[in-house]
């Protein structure tokens, strides 16, 4: 057995390996509770200990797709400001546009660019265009949302001892953008979206590059955003 | 019997009553409500407080929504929106708001008690002229489910609910 979970940790499947370790500790525990209630326990002990098995086994397992979970979010997407390099485009990635946005739905995620002297969002063939020159403010900000969110994340509020609770804890640092616009008739429009952590800045100045304007300038924001950070340590 | 004939007696004189105090009523309420084919919704302001900037775009926007979903008024217009001026029977919303408490989401979600995040806005309807039409106080709350940002949908949705209730 320990060289089987020797192979999968080498091989990388850390997540099997803890459920392999978990599954062969719960059997071994099972048969033996087996061969003591043959002649000891009786059949309400045995229901109350398989229970306590199960619960353990399910808690391991959950705890081990937590970890894996997070692990992979932290290194899989490439989150960063894809500077593309192609003319003046600069692009965001798995960009959160939260509200404000003419003809898109709330919380769509898509791909946020700065081209062409705009600001142009993305979601599959839907495409809204925001021309530069027409932002008043462009102001950027920090927050945190559940590693594990949507409708999973709703979901697991109602799993079985506080499980939806103990998943809250675990939360991903995002950058907010928000900018205000007018349309050609003179209204003033406000558009929110949340960015991967460390893009919110880039955006701005890709931004105010291309004609945006901003009541606060990048380095001030990019101070106030250091100095909780300053105070921790 | 006596008793009956009394009962009998009164019995259509209530009728009357009732139905005619109840047609009052509903011409009294009919009454107060305010005529307006059009509204303006301007940018909330903060002036007592500070307010983060991605929460005063957020109730902006959710105001207008919401109040656009209502179906009560032909045109809704932004805060600048020049088609205004020429509109007539205009009412504009102005929103200040006057009390904030950012809570936290993870708290919520964990304590259940703790974290709740609160808007108190303060909400004038007011002719083209600047005449108050109607004000009331309003309060956002996210208690449980949701972003922080889920506040201003639910003053939003409070706004909807008066503007349903006082304009024809």
């Amino acid at each position: 057995m320990e060289a089987d979970i020797s192979i999968l940790l080498e091989t990388g499947h850390f997540y099997f390996a803890l459920t392999f370790v978990s599954n062969s500790l719960c059997r071994g525990q099972e048969e033996r509770t087996m061969h003591e209630t043959d002649v000891q326990i009786g059949n309400s002990r045995l229901d109350e200990e398989k229970s306590n098995m199960k619960m353990f086994r399910a808690l391991t397992i959950l705890f081990a797709a937590t970890v894996v979970s997070m692990g992979v979010s932290s290194l899989a997407v490439p989150c960063l400001a894809q500077d593309a390099k192609t003319g003046n485009v600069m692009s965001f990635a798995d960009t959160k546009q939260v509200l404000g946005l003419e003809g898109l739905k709330h919380n769509v995620t898509g791909t946020l660019a700065v081209e062409n002297a705009s600001l142009v969002f993305t979601k599959g063939k839907k495409k809204v265009v925001v021309p530069a020159a027409t932002i008043q403010e462009v102001m950027t900000g920090k927050d945190t949302e559940r590693t594990i969110g949507g409708t999973v994340g709703t979901l697991t509020m109602f799993a079985p001892y506080g499980a939806g609770r103990f998943l809250s804890l675990f939360r991903t640092k995002i950058d907010t953008l928000s900018i205000e616009y007018l349309d050609p008739s003179g209204g003033v429009h406000g558009a929110i979206f949340t960015l991967p952590e460390g893009n919110a800045l880039d955006a701005k100045k890709a931004l105010l590059s291309q004609g945006a304007k901003t009541s606060v300038p990048v380095e001030v924001e990019a101070e106030a955003q250091a100095k909780p950070k300053e105070k921790k340590q | 019997m006596k008793l009956i004939g009394y009962l009998s007696a009164l019995l259509p004189l209530a009728l009357v009553l009732h139905f005619t105090g109840s047609t009052a009523l509903a011409q009294d309420k009919a009454q107060a409500r305010i005529q307006a084919s059009s509204i303006q919704i301007l940018m909330v302001q903060s002036d007592e407080v500070k307010l983060p900037v991605e929460f005063q775009l957020a109730l902006y926007e959710n105001l207008i929504e919401q109040v656009q979903k209502t179906n009560k008024f032909q045109h809704v217009y932004r805060d600048g929106d020049t088609a205004a001026a020429n509109a007539a029977d205009l009412v504009i919303l102005h929103s200040n708001v006057y009390g904030f408490k950012k809570g936290s989401e993870g708290k919520r979600q964990v304590t259940t008690v703790a974290g709740a995040t609160q808007i108190k806005v303060h909400c004038l309807f007011t002719e083209k002229a600047g005449k108050s039409e109607l004000a009331q106080d309003v309060t956002g709350n996210v208690r449980f489910i949701g972003g922080n940002l889920r506040a201003t949908f639910d003053f939003a949705k409070k706004v909807a609910q008066i503007v349903v209730t006082n304009f024809q």
